[in-house]
């Protein structure tokens, strides 16, 4: 079996412009955005062969940026629940019982997040001033005093974090750490913001000095929730 | 709805996303799902490859 179903989004019965091999299979007011695809180049993909970070025409690239394109062209005109990347269907009568058997939740799921867009927030650990400085060969009391200041100086990372993401969270709808890339990372957290108030995020993520921002993003990271089907 | 980011995509941005597509995402479990063999083997490359500290 070479062809298969492709679901990106389940969203509201609705209109939305995008390519024309998308379409909308609607059931009960909900609808699932699926493509009939060749599942060849899903078998080919090889993240073995990546040598550190993958390259824009790696063929998995090339997929999950089809993958985003698609939710986002949904994402603008209707709301979203995004599926996980790789999501194939037997076929139409199996769409159909999804979005049957899912009806209440996923119906739930687009009221809480209609409106709303994603917004990544991350912040870097600033290096103590003497982070240079060796701990080798300095006297029991200076080499306690230095541990005492680094040690001091990250309990005030972690401090400044929980407020930066205090404040954000109140401009917030809902938010969700994400699992951090590397050490230097403070924290990596999304952030559900309604379309209204994301000036005051906006402006809010302007008063803390060198936080990065991604977005804005289909609500991907607030999908944590698994539809089963027995159908 | 506008398109634009508050911060250029980068190389950066690539990982952001394919975080995003290939790690979340709702997930649809049961007979009516085609399960292919090579995508979950990506996840778990994909999560040694990208690293990330819990």
């Amino acid at each position: 079996m070479n062809r298969g179903l492709c679901a990106y989004a389940i969203t509201r019965d609705g209109a939305f412009e995008s390519d024309p091999d998308i379409f909308l299979l609607a059931h009960r007011g909900l609808g699932l955005v699926v493509a009939e695809v060749d599942l060849v180049p899903f078998a080919e993909v090889d993240p073995s062969r990546w040598v550190g970070e993958p390259a824009e025409d790696d063929p998995l690239v090339v997929l999950a940026r089809r993958h985003d394109e698609v939710v986002r062209a949904v994402f603008e005109h209707l709301p979203v629940l995004p599926l996980r990347f790789g999501t194939v269907l037997k076929d139409r009568e199996a769409a159909v019982a999804l979005l049957d058997e899912r009806h209440e939740q996923a119906s739930g799921w687009l009221d809480r997040v209609e409106g709303h867009r994603e917004w990544g927030v991350r912040a870097r650990r600033r290096p103590p001033k003497d982070d240079a400085v060796s701990l080798v060969g300095l006297s029991g009391t200076e080499y306690l005093a230095r541990r005492r200041k680094r040690l001091n100086a990250a309990d005030r990372e972690t401090s400044r974090a929980n407020e930066i993401r205090d404040a954000l969270a109140r401009h917030a709808t809902d938010s969700a750490a994400r699992a951090r890339r590397s050490a230097d990372v403070l924290f990596d957290t999304a952030y559900l913001v309604p379309v209204e108030r994301e000036s005051e995020f906006q402006a809010e993520v302007g008063r803390w000095d060198g936080l990065e921002v991604t977005g804005p993003w289909p609500p991907y990271s607030f999908t944590g929730q698994e539809l089963s089907v027995n159908a | 709805m506008p398109e634009e980011y508050a911060v250029a995509p980068s190389a950066e941005g690539l990982v952001d996303l394919l975080d995003r597509v290939l790690e979340h995402g709702a997930v649809i479990t049961g007979d009516v799902i085609i399960s292919l063999a090579g995508i979950d083997l990506i996840r778990l490359n994909l999560r040694l490859l990208l690293g990330g500290i819990t």
